[in-house]
């Protein structure tokens, strides 16, 4: 027997939807936010037993973090597991949830985070750059799709439970392996037509004026700009480098360059 | 430097874009929130043109950097805003905005593990309202934890724009030209960082064929980035069939051994 409503599900949702940024911090990372929305199910379920819903909180209450949209996925079947009201529901909803954070991180970020924004930001930017806002239109275009995903994951999870997310793994699996390869194409191409480095040396030979670049283009067009990423690649393995301290790195490097002439 | 308005207006934008992005998700996502905010901003400070571009050029340079697993990146929508403001209002144009844009978002990123520092506060004051039974303070406390987020990057854009206009002229009329040229030179470089983190984050073992394949059709062949993703569409296809039927291929085999 359900004691919870077609309203408990949509307010759980909702604040599934956004529960990453309530009071996210560096312990438990996404846990309050989680509490947020699984909470009032929980006193639904559990409130004539104040001492039970105390315990469970506080097991809800643990380290959680993944990626924000594919949470609904786990949100919604941890609320199928806690309204079964089984002795140790909260036991099986917290393993089912830790156990599925890792690999649903990995997923949704490399899908969305990483493919996602090289193609759309990549496209959109370089529209922006020639003065088009069209780009924006692509974007909101997916966003009403991603919209959708983020409402239907939640009911998903809650109707079909945690079998159908471990059944549907490997596809999504293989589904992320093919979807990066259209980030790797878009990088590969941005690469050459993103990063604008060029030299404005000139030797003279005799007669003859030597434009570095002129040369450079002949032997490998983007050069410069591959050379400069490559550069950057090994120097992120660097004992010590940080994201932050290369991009200070670059710039003193690039103005250093550029005030001997070389860039 | 600034009008009332311009400062109301940028702020309250500010505000607002955090608003929605964190609670809808619609306008303000990861992709593109450089864009939007430096076209409105460029609504704001008159010139639509110089927003977009100094958008367009944060969007970019943000391309590799999210904010994974909890991770603090350059906060580019404050670099957007800023950079676009004095741009627009110094008269001198994206040279300035470049280089006011760049260091803001990389300074920024303190504000960022400020606020997630403060998170802790209020989920000691949520879990401590449970152990009271107190469940009503429980989840104000949790909602309160919102607010470091929603406010520090609007009061640091409010006070680089009320503060940074003397400093900024100030830059103006002293910076050497020298500086100005080495910051665009570096706003034309940094992308290249975004690059080589995605290949650092991405599977690069067995796809490397496949940045050679972009490589080629943007740089020899010049095609657009819409059909190079087309491109990349089709070959991604590919692969999900062929992984599809390698997989149901193994899957049968499997099934055979296993009698």
């Amino acid at each position: 027997m359900s004691k919870l409503e077609k309203k408990d599900l949509f307010w759980a949702m909702l604040k599934g939807w956004c529960y990453q940024p309530f009071s996210f911090n560096y312990e438990t990372m996404q846990s309050p936010g989680w509490v947020h929305a699984i909470g009032p199910i929980l006193e639904k379920v559990y409130g004539d037993d104040p001492e039970l819903l105390k315990e469970k909180l506080r097991k809800h209450f643990v380290f959680y973090n993944t990626q924000p949209w594919m949470s609904q996925l786990i949100l919604g079947s941890c609320v199928a597991i806690e309204e079964s009201q089984e002795p140790e529901c909260t036991e099986t909803a917290i393993g089912l949830r830790t156990g599925l954070m890792g690999p649903f991180a990995g997923l949704g970020d490399s899908l969305f985070f990483i493919t996602g924004k090289v193609i759309l930001s990549s496209i959109a930017g370089y529209m922006a750059l020639n003065g088009s806002l069209f780009g924006m239109v692509i974007i909101l275009a997916v966003m009403v799709g991603i919209s959708y995903l983020k409402y239907k994951f939640f009911y998903l999870g809650y109707q079909q439970g945690a079998k159908f997310i471990t059944d549907q793994r490997a596809n999504l699996e293989m589904l992320t392996a093919s979807a990066i390869i259209i980030g790797f194409v878009v990088v590969g191409a941005m690469i050459p037509s993103m990063v604008s480095v060029a030299t404005p040396l000139t030797f003279q030979v005799g007669d003859v004026t030597i434009v570095v670049q002129e040369m450079l283009n002949t032997i490998l067009p983007g050069l410069l700009p591959v050379v400069v990423t490559g550069l950057i690649y090994y120097g992120l393995a660097l004992k010590g480098m940080t994201t932050v301290r290369m991009v200070w790195l670059i710039i003193v490097v690039a103005i250093a360059l550029s005030c001997i002439g070389i860039i | 430097m600034f009008t009332g308005f311009q400062i109301i207006a940028i702020t309250l934008l500010m505000f607002l874009s955090g608003l929605e992005g964190s609670l809808s998700g619609f306008f303000f996502t990861p992709y593109g929130s450089s864009i939007l905010l430096g076209w409105i901003t460029g609504l704001i400070m008159g010139d639509t043109k110089i927003g977009l571009t100094i958008g367009g050029t944060m969007e970019l340079m943000g391309i590799g950097m999210n904010p994974l697993g909890g991770s603090s990146v350059p906060n580019y929508s404050i670099g957007t805003v800023i950079g676009t403001a004095f741009a627009v209002a110094s008269g001198v144009g994206i040279e300035i905005g470049i280089a006011t844009a760049i260091p803001a978002a990389t300074l920024s990123v303190q504000l960022d593990v400020l606020q997630k520092a403060l998170g802790s506060f209020f989920y000691h004051k949520a879990m401590t309202a449970n152990e009271n039974g107190n469940h009503k303070a429980m989840y104000n406390w949790i909602r309160l934890g919102f607010l470091p987020q929603l406010f520090i990057g609007t009061f640091a854009v409010m006070l680089m724009l009320v503060g940074g206009s003397a400093v900024v002229e100030l830059v103006i009329n002293t910076l050497p030209q020298w500086l100005l040229t080495g910051f665009q030179k570096a706003g034309g470089v940094l992308p290249a960082l975004g690059f080589a983190i995605l290949l650092r984050s991405l599977p690069i073992q067995g796809n490397f064929m496949y940045v050679l394949i972009g490589f080629v059709l943007a740089s020899y062949m010049g095609l657009p980035m819409l059909a190079i993703a087309i491109i990349g569409l089709a070959l991604a296809m590919l692969a999900y069939k062929q992984n599809k039927r390698f997989h149901e291929l193994s899957e049968a085999k499997g099934v055979i051994d296993d009698e």
